[in-house]
């Protein structure tokens, strides 16, 4: 070879590595991008507005924090949990959630099986709600402060708490509430317009800034319940318009992850879980799984349990801003055997996705109540000062992913969606 | 062909390079699609709290199932970034709002010179001021605004309406007005234009011979017409004075200090003092300015009472000038200026503290919900509204802070 051609090509080889890598980068730039970014990039920053990449602009704000805010700025990771929140907060989505330290501690524990404060869990659950304006009345859904699953043998479970109850006081504060802010605004022009007295609009007042005084947000309210090992918390809870007070007891309650109590085996969806379930199984044609107070489990967890009682095969798939992702079995049980799920609405997340999964197979049936109706997947993550935050990314339906409009119909006709949800 | 092979590997190795770099960086196990199904993820010690960031923005933005828009959610994490130092008057302002607010600050709009308050009919006018440009027109308090250039505002929030009102200077508003007693509505035309709401009320409480001034909020006219008011309320020979500085949402420092000027010989007010150590700023009364003040003095404050208001408030009561009676204060004792980006979008932040001569630093901290932590000045009499009467402002039936300031006169107790 001339030395000239030589150096051409170790050139060549040299621009070619280069190229292989940045392309390499771009590859995981776009998959990593929604689709909707990804229809043209010409397209872009057609608004006519400057974009500034999330990275950038990050370090360009926390840089002027820095510099000019009137205290000192140190603390990074409070600063990254601050914009964390922020941008949960921003998808406007009840069920993706920012969580304090302190409460993604509690998070955790109870993922875990293991409930500290009263023993329950509390999430927001839109509620019909009526609001009067100018005497017609309105109906809305608000997402209120309610209780998912109450743990066995706790202090709130002992006291009759019921999931669905509507957390209105504790610990010497009230929930904020928008429809009394609503309802006083409302007699407030009233009484501007002279229709009603200023005592009916004193009375409503007084009241409102009793609760005003002491009120917390929601997010405070659960952290009050879902907290604490020792002491004791009076209560305050709405059920369908009735009011129900307990002063109820913090501690640590333990909820049994996977054990036989009354003729079923009570599956939650922690560590350890396949192993118990599959020497469980050994010998036997027929099993009760009680799915009860499985509100938090964990995804892969549940996969592995599935595939211990059920074939390999699709079941299902996930809806997500990307393209759908299947629910399939690998390594199925062949041979699976006949199984009844105990279910109701504390049945949710992964475990509502492994009952309607499972109740697709001839060899399933479901006894109990309506389930939570939450099939959804959830991305969630740990920040550095521990706070955490959890993101719907992913929505269950059964049948396969609709491609077009026939094979739509023929997922629909044959399967349904969402069998199992209601019963 | 062992070296196409060697090529094409190396080539394959790059590429591998490029795509898990950004794991690489960020100390993580090169990671697959699928770890978006397994539990609770974690980030690598040691990485930046940017990248940190860059990568929970790209998990949350690309994966959630509302596909909701990323500039959004960009400014909404920034919303978040601010707000998470506590303190209530440093925001982030999308570029929309941004721009608004410059346009409110530097007064680019302009209104008819009337007070409005809700009305189920609209708004209700309830002051016209003086030389202002409704009450040229013959606009009354009283009168009820319905129709707003050809709108019918009945039932609309009453700020939306007033920022219909308001508008460009010498454009024209046309207003449809409901007068009590008069059957037909009755047409305006009217010219917006640059108004300056009287700031300074006064009145004479004869049966208790007590002076009571209102100041409203701090513009720069303020010291000429507190001046003005004092001087005819002392004309009755009163023997005690009610400075009303409740709702008074502050304004300019410099009037302020000149009011105090009227009272404090030549002192320090206050201490501005910035992110540095050794910068700051001080402010004192003028030399030569006082007013002899033959009768005690009370000063009312609320939750509502913020900025140089507070300061007012402050250093009278430092100096011992003055009785503060009502309720704690707001804790606005802070400067903040808007850092503008090259995207339209701003950052008010606070860059500076107010410190009073004895009392210090009062500023208002609140938590990430916005729920009040600590700060705002105490009065020395705590009252707080009387709520089983309806609230007037300044008449003494239905006002129990100005009886308890009127009685503290009085009695010195």
């Amino acid at each position: 070879m001339k030395p000239q051609s030589k150096s051409f090509v170790s050139a060549l080889l040299v621009s070619s590595m280069l190229v292989s890598t940045i392309v390499g980068l771009k590859v995981r730039e776009r998959q990593e991008m929604p689709d909707t970014m990804r229809v043209s990039p010409l397209m872009a920053s057609n608004d006519g507005q400057i974009d500034i990449g999330e990275g950038d602009y990050y370090k360009g704000i926390v840089e002027l924090l820095k510099d000019r805010y009137v205290d000192p700025v140190t603390d990074n990771d409070k600063l990254l949990s601050g914009a964390v929140r922020g941008l949960v907060l921003g998808l406007r989505d009840v069920d993706s959630q920012y969580f304090s330290p302190k409460e993604f501690e509690a998070f955790k524990s109870i993922r875990a099986g293991s409930y500290p404060g009263i023993g329950v869990w509390l999430d927001f659950k839109p509620m019909k709600t009526t609001i009067k304006v100018d005497g017609a009345s309105e109906e809305a859904m608000l997402p209120k402060l309610a209780v998912i699953s109450v743990a066995p043998g706790s202090s709130a479970d002992k006291a009759g708490v019921k999931s669905g109850d509507v957390l209105e006081y504790i610990d010497g504060f009230w929930v904020t509430n928008t429809e009394e802010l609503v309802k006083y605004r409302q007699v407030q022009n009233d009484f501007l317009a002279k229709k009603v007295d200023f005592k009916t609009l004193n009375e409503l007042r007084k009241e409102l800034r009793k609760k005003l005084d002491k009120s917390v947000t929601p997010f405070r309210a659960r952290e009050r319940a879902i907290l604490g090992t020792s002491g004791t918390v009076p209560t305050t809870w709405n059920r369908n318009g009735k009011r129900l007070s307990f002063n109820l007891e913090r501690k640590i309650t333990e909820v049994p992850n996977f054990k036989e109590s009354s003729g079923a085996f009570i599956l939650g969806f922690t560590a350890g879980a396949p192993a118990a379930l599959e020497s469980y199984l050994r010998g036997k044609s027929e099993v009760t799984l009680d799915l009860r107070n499985n509100v938090l489990g964990d995804f892969e967890t549940m996969r592995k349990c599935l595939a211990l009682v059920a074939p390999s095969g699709k079941y299902g798939y996930f809806e997500t801003s990307k393209t759908p992702t299947m629910l399939s079995v690998e390594n199925g049980n062949p041979k699976p055997p006949k199984v009844k799920l105990l279910v109701d609405s504390s049945t949710r997340d992964a475990a509502e996705i492994f009952a309607v999964a499972l109740s697709s197979t001839e060899k399933t049936i479901l006894s109990g109540g309506a389930m939570g109706d939450k099939l959804k997947l959830r991305d969630i993550g740990q920040l550095p000062d521990g706070s955490g935050y959890c993101v719907v990314t992913g929505l269950y339906k059964t049948g396969t992913p609709k491609v077009d409009a026939a094979t739509t119909t023929t997922a629909q006709g044959k399967k349904g969606s969402g069998k199992g949800v209601s019963l | 062909m062992k070296k196409v092979i060697a090529t094409v590997i190396g080539l394959l190795a790059c590429f591998a390079f490029g795509y898990f770099w950004k794991d690489i960086r960020n100390n993580q196990f090169p990671g697959s699609s699928r770890d978006y199904l397994l539990g609770i993820r974690t980030s690598g010690k040691n990485v930046r709290d940017d990248q940190v960031f860059k990568d929970v923005y790209a998990r949350v933005a690309g994966t959630n199932i509302k596909k909701a828009d990323r500039k959004e959610l960009k400014y909404a994490a920034m919303e978040g970034l601010v707000a998470s130092l506590g303190d209530p008057h440093s925001n982030f302002f999308v570029p929309k709002i941004n721009t608004a607010f410059r346009d409110e600050t530097s007064g680019k709009f302009f209104g008819i010179g009337a007070r409005l308050t809700p009305d189920n009919a609209g708004v209700k006018v309830t002051q016209v001021f003086t030389d202002g440009p409704a009450q040229k027109a013959g606009v009354l308090a009283g009168d009820i605004i319905t129709t707003v250039d050809g709108t019918n505002v009945a039932g609309m929030d009453s700020d939306d309406i007033v920022l219909m009102i308001k508008g460009k200077e010498n454009t024209i508003v046309r207003l449809k007005i409901l007068r009590p007693n008069v059957e037909q509505p009755i047409e305006f035309a009217i010219k917006r234009q640059k108004v300056v709401p009287p700031s300074v009320e006064s009145k004479v409480l004869k049966a208790q011979n007590t002076g009571y001034i209102r100041i409203l909020n701090f513009s720069q006219e303020v010291p000429e017409q507190f001046d003005r008011e004092l001087e005819t309320v002392e004309a009755a020979g009163i023997k005690g004075l009610v400075i009303d500085l409740r709702g008074n949402p502050g304004g300019s420092l410099d009037a302020a200090i000149m009011i105090l000027s009227r009272f404090i010989d030549n002192k320090l007010a206050v201490t501005l003092k910035f992110r540095e150590e050794n910068q700051q700023e001080t402010y004192e009364t003028s030399k030569g300015d006082t007013h002899n003040f033959k009768y005690p003095i009370t000063v009312l404050v609320d939750g509502e009472s913020a900025s140089a208001a507070e300061i007012m408030a402050g250093v009278l009561k430092d100096y011992n000038k003055a009785t503060l009676i009502g309720e704690r204060t707001y804790g606005k004792f802070s400067v903040q200026t808007v850092f503008n980006q090259i995207d339209g979008a701003g950052i008010k932040l606070t860059i500076a503290h107010y410190f009073l001569p004895k009392s210090g630093a009062k500023s208002r901290k609140v938590d990430e919900d916005g729920t009040y932590i600590s700060g705002g000045l105490d009065p020395d009499i705590l009252v707080k509204v009387d709520e089983e009467k309806e609230y007037e402002p300044g008449n003494l039936e239905r006002d129990n802070q100005l009886a308890r300031a009127v009685e503290f006169l009085r009695t010195g107790k």
